[in-house]
């Protein structure tokens, strides 16, 4: 154990997916069965590395606390005015992203094994290189680190995307590229000015995450007219950079369009891991370290995440796209994050945060499925689909426990996520706020409720219209001939064998028979590793929110506080009112 | 000094001034001028007319780098320094020589060496022209580097038209071409309005500071509210800020600031990527080190004067005198400057947007960078009253920008050089499907790009960041507090509209297919214009990783403001 030392462990599973990148590259002409090959080597090595770590952390005395494990540093300019260092290292904010970006990686290259034929060596060797820009992501330590790694993740995406991807693929590139970069770059300048601004206090410069947060907390950012309002400013850039990567609402029109238009692979990535970035960022800088600002933006904030739940859902309800409508499933999700971390409420908090990787799961699994339905059929369109259940049985149980995972069916992963959030809401709405806001947060968490119903409305229909019910589009588009057998005999799971076997008997192209549209080796082994995790998640929370509930807790808590202290505020204090007295008890210092 | 009427005193004294004292501090200029001769020589003699004159200039340009170089070396502060005096009036107090007069010197002896090599390889200007546009290119380069040393009126206004008339005849390089003429026309006619109206500034300031030697101007000023009567002080400071406003015309036609850079897209449309690339970077550099000159040296706390040398008896008297109109004289040039920073800045940015020729986007994006370096400027001169020590770091954040441009921009002019003499043509719709028959020229240009938008991890990210950090530093500390948040934020704003327009470009390259009929061929890295191209993009990315020793030398300068 001791032959690698933490920081040596990380900065190797962060290198791995480059190492593989280049040898890749270097064996690119010896066709595509070796590069897929030695890509799925890497990621399956990354993925082992990472999980080693991972239990590393877990077993070190780093974890109780959620402290920073395998930390990394180098110097790069410390002098005088200058403490400039890069360092990586994992604490519970990043470990279970961290782990999540290793295991979805796996999945993206191995649901690509049959689908890129074109160019391979280009499109794997963009897939790992976002590998590595986004385990880096969560690994960063310091702001020059993260904006790297950060802009980083953007370009082989914008490539997967704008070479590998459907038909309309040039405009969704563009628009995710150029939403993403100005949204970050507004984001950056904001932390740049958290950065000098705790300069011209300290004297120093510094990049460092841990030495912003505890300046900010030293001297905060001034939130009044004579100070400019520079904490709302910083946020509101902060706030642009992080809300477009989510996406909230109003900021999320290139989602839809980057999914559909993505290859599978890309989408995988893009929903499992990408968005999340967006909510590790408030959870990483806004929350810590402009409390104030939050505290005055939060209730807005938390009532566009139930808006994006709304709003994603009812959009999601006359999709006719399959992958369209996960993608604005992923919209309304996306929004419960949202509302759990500016509830401020521990519970939610944490909810939110163990939300991220059972989205990122549920999420990249679908997508992944409707990505194998796509290749299947040629068609995503919901109205062309039917009766998959019967022909491919595994991949229905699949999309089943995935969809079940995703609309929070208890015993399920999503459950948990939904309930926390859920739960600290009402928390919030009845005895949390102040009268003022009473009524609009209690409207706003209940109308949450009914985003899960709605959640659970579409994608049961959407799963009913595919799966089950008559088969409506022949297999490889093969299409006539299943057309003419179809309606010779009617609807049915037994005709669809004796559909297909026709089918086949008319010796379209290579003979398949039903198992052919099942799960081949490569699929199930990109979905399994992810259906463990939702079993896992959903059975014991426990393993999964101990080790990241200290550093979430702690990271919320300025921003909690203040809220509590502003709801206070605008609490007249009437003697013997009830709501003042719940409200003073709620102030005390969260566990 | 009371007996100066002895002739021959006077003559040894101006003897000893001018070849102990200043000429061993101006040799770089020598070897330009010493190379300018040589290159018309050579033109004479038919022997020496086998010499190819790029050799003969790089010769030249090299050596003058070399004592640039060893200028820079010389100077306190750096290690094992001390060799020379940290300020030094040379030529009688015509030029000055110190920090900011080595560095930029040697970007410009910097830039004159990565030049010459580019321009022999793309071809502009053939083998007839080429003792011509190098004459004209170390000419100019000459009146650029006595802008930046310039310590008197006079030798700023001849140093600014010597950097001029040079550039009006390169604009017009490409004979026969109307564009290229029209450019050097329009060039010309702005050029010399501009240098009127700088020189009546000029005589309005002399006039009534009763010298044109900058120090001394300073003094004057400070030592005006006491001279005037109250009452009478409206109509001195009129004429004040006329004769300022009139000097910074001049100044901004130089810096292509808004509401004087009419001239800049057209010029660098038609004239030659080459010569664009030079005024672009060359005369930018020049520019704005004469403007630091010329606001530090009239804006001056009086304390830090090179008169005040017995600082007890002094010091009393610099603090009385430093209230009262050379504060306002700063704040008028913080203003003046800080306007037209956010100005330059915002329109060059958008109007970059509508761009359709690579020439004319590069021009504003030049007008734009101006605009970044005039924030840098203001913060340094807000500072430079109350906090000396951070207006020299804004001043470095400045000087370390200039030189992060350098690179940059002369990457980004050679890149549009070579596609034309491989396209034939210098609009971005020509550029499309670049990727799949010059990928390295591409990953150059994005590099090269990425870094003028100011993205990590490269050169440009950490010139902005200086900048953007001088701002900050002049909000928490200066009485120019408001304007400075509204630069900040209009930097910040413009940083993110700047995003699209360059990336653009490269969305074309990448993006858009290959015509079927091409004309013109690839462009590898592996051949003399690839190898220049990575000069130029090489040190973009090593610079954003390996940025402190750069970083040392602009502080080195940035020491001048002391």
């Amino acid at each position: 154990m001791n032959l690698l030392s933490p920081g040596t462990h990380l900065l190797l599973t962060i290198a791995l997916p480059l190492i593989g990148a280049v040898v890749l590259w270097l064996l690119g002409s010896r066709g595509v069965q070796a590069v897929r090959q030695s890509a799925t080597v890497t990621a399956v090595l990354t993925l082992v590395s990472a999980a080693w770590l991972i239990l590393r952390y877990l077993g070190s005395t780093a974890a109780a606390a959620g402290a920073p494990y395998a930390v990394v540093e180098a110097p790069w300019l410390v002098d005088g005015l200058f403490d400039v260092r890069l360092s990586l290292g994992l604490d519970g904010l990043s470990l279970w992203l961290f782990g999540l970006s290793a295991l979805l990686s796996l999945t993206a290259v191995l649901v690509s094994w049959e689908a890129i034929q074109e160019k391979p060596v280009g499109f794997y060797v963009l897939l790992l290189l976002l590998e590595a820009a986004m385990l880096g992501v969560f690994a960063a330590r310091d702001v020059i680190l993260f904006y790297v790694f950060f802009e980083f993740t953007l370009v082989p995406l914008f490539f997967l995307i704008g070479i590998w991807g459907h038909d309309e693929r040039r405009k969704a590139a563009v628009k995710f590229f150029l939403y993403t970069l100005a949204g970050s770059v507004l984001a950056f300048l904001g932390l740049l000015t958290i950065v000098l601004w705790n300069a011209s206090h300290t004297g120093k410069v510094t990049f460092d995450i841990a030495a912003l947060t505890a300046g900010m907390a030293a001297h905060p950012l001034p939130m009044n007219a004579e100070g400019g309002w520079l904490q709302m400013l910083v946020f509101l850039a902060l706030f642009a950079g992080f809300a477009i990567k989510v996406p909230i609402v109003p900021f999320h029109t290139w989602l839809p369009l980057a999914h559909v238009e993505a290859p599978t692979g890309g989408s995988v990535d893009l929903a499992g891991v990408l968005l999340k970035i967006g909510i590790y960022g408030f959870l990483r800088f806004s929350l810590p370290m402009l409390p104030d600002a939050t505290a005055v933006a939060a209730p807005w904030i938390f009532g566009l995440g139930v808006v994006g739940i709304l709003y994603g859902a009812l959009v999601a309800l006359v999709q006719t796209d399959l992958k369209r409508l996960i993608a604005y499933s992923s919209v309304s999700h996306m929004g419960y994050c949202v509302m759990g971390l500016f509830a401020l409420e521990p519970v939610a908090v944490e909810g939110a945060t163990l939300q991220l990787i059972n989205h990122g799961l549920s999420a990249a699994g679908l997508f992944a499925l409707v990505g194998m339905i796509y290749e299947r059929f040629h068609t995503r369109s919901i109205a062309n689909l039917g009766g998959i259940a019967a022909r491919a049985p595994w991949l229905t149980v699949l999309f089943m426990l995935f969809t079940f995972s995703s609309i929070g069916l208890p015993g399920l992963n999503g459950f948990v996520g939904e309930f926390m959030i859920l739960a600290g809401s009402f928390q919030r709405a009845w005895s949390g706020v102040a009268p003022v806001w009473q009524t609009a947060y209690m409207v706003m968490a209940v109308s949450a409720v009914v985003g899960v119903v709605l959640g659970a409305w579409y994608m049961l229909w959407a799963v009913e219209r595919v799966f089950f019910g008559g088969s409506r589009e022949p297999p490889r588009g093969a299409g006539h001939a299943h057309d003419h057998s179809a309606a010779a005999h009617g609807a049915g799971g037994t005709h669809d064998a004796g559909g297909h076997d026709g089918h086949a008997s008319h010796g379209h192209g290579a003979p398949q028979v039903a198992a052919d549209l099942d799960l081949h080796w490569y699929e199930t082994a990109a979905l399994v590793p992810l259906a463990v995790f939702v079993l896992w998640i959903g059975l014991m929370p426990d393993t999964f929110l101990k080790p990241s509930a200290g550093a979430v807790r702690a990271a919320a808590r300025p921003s909690a506080d203040a809220f509590a202290a502003r709801m206070e505020s605008l609490t007249v204090p009437l003697p013997g009112n009830p709501a003042t007295d719940t409200l003073t008890a709620r102030v005390v210092p969260l566990p | 000094m009371n007996s100066v009427s002895d002739l021959g005193s006077i003559v040894s004294r101006s003897l000893h001034d001018t070849l102990a004292l200043s000429l061993p501090l101006f040799r770089p200029e020598l070897c330009l001028a010493v190379t300018v001769v040589l290159l018309l020589l050579c033109r004479m003699l038919p022997v020496l007319k086998m010499l190819d004159s790029a050799w003969v200039a790089l010769g030249g340009a090299a050596f003058a780098l070399f004592y640039a170089w060893s200028d820079l070396r010389g100077l306190p502060g750096w290690l094992g320094g001390d060799a020379l005096a940290s300020r030094q009036e040379i030529f009688t107090g015509l030029l000055v020589f110190d920090s900011l007069t080595a560095y930029i010197r040697l970007l410009l002896m910097a830039f004159l060496v990565l030049y010459i090599p580019f321009t022999k390889v793309s071809g502009i200007p053939d083998r007839e022209d080429g003792a011509d546009f190098y004459t004209l290119v170390l000419g100019a380069t000459l009146g650029m580097c006595l802008m930046a040393s310039a310590n008197h009126l006079l030798m700023v206004f001849m140093a600014v038209e010597m950097a001029s008339v040079p550039s009006y005849a390169l604009a017009g390089l490409l004979k026969g071409r109307r564009a290229s003429s029209e450019a050097a026309i329009k060039y010309a006619v702005y050029g010399a309005g501009a240098s009127g109206i700088m020189l009546y500034g000029m005589s309005l300031l002399a006039g009534l500071l009763g010298s044109c030697h900058l120090p001394t101007m300073a003094r004057q000023l400070a030592g005006l509210a006491g001279a005037i009567p109250a009452g009478n002080l409206g109509g001195v400071e009129m004429v004040l800020v006329l004769g300022g406003l009139m000097l910074a015309v001049g100044l901004a036609f130089k810096l292509s600031a808004v509401p004087f850079h009419f001239w800049c897209p057209d010029v660098f449309e038609g004239a030659a990527a080459e010569v664009g690339g030079f005024l672009s970077v060359a005369s930018k550099t020049a520019a704005v080190a004469l403007l630091l000159r010329i606001a530090f040296g009239l804006g001056m706390p009086v304390a830090v004067l090179p008169g005040a040398d017995s600082s007890s008896a002094l010091a009393g008297q610099a603090a009385a005198l430093q209230g009262a109109l050379l504060g306002d004289a700063r704040h008028f040039m913080v203003a003046t400057i800080g306007l037209m920073a956010a100005l330059t800045c915002t329109l060059g940015n958008l109007a970059a947007y509508g761009q359709n020729n690579m020439k004319r986007l590069l021009a504003y994006s030049t007008i734009a960078h101006a605009g970044y370096l005039l924030m840098g400027v203001a913060a340094a001169v807000a500072l430079s009253g109350s906090h000396p020590a951070s207006a020299r770091t804004a001043v470095s954040a400045v000087a370390f920008y200039l030189a992060t441009y350098l690179f940059m921009n002369l990457g980004a002019f050679a890149i549009v050089a070579f596609l034309r003499n491989a396209l034939r043509s210098e609009e971005i719709a020509s550029y499309a499907g670049l990727i799949r028959t010059s990928p390295g020229i591409v990953v150059a240009t994005g590099v090269v790009l990425v870094s003028l938008i100011g993205l990590p991890p490269l050169a440009g990210f950490w010139s902005k960041f200086l900048i953007f950090s001088a701002l900050v530093e002049a909000i928490s500390l200066s009485a120019e507090r408001p304007l400075m948040l509204v630069l900040l934020v209009v930097g910040g704003l413009n940083t993110v509209f700047s995003l699209y327009y360059y990336l653009r470009v490269l969305k074309v390259m990448t993006f858009d297919p290959l015509p079927a009929d091409r004309p013109g061929e690839a462009l590898s890295l592996v051949s003399f214009p690839g190898a220049i191209v990575t000069a130029l993009a090489v040190p973009v990315v090593m610079l954003g990783i390996f940025w402190s020793g750069l970083y040392a030398c602009a502080q080195l300068a940035g020491a001048f403001a002391s």
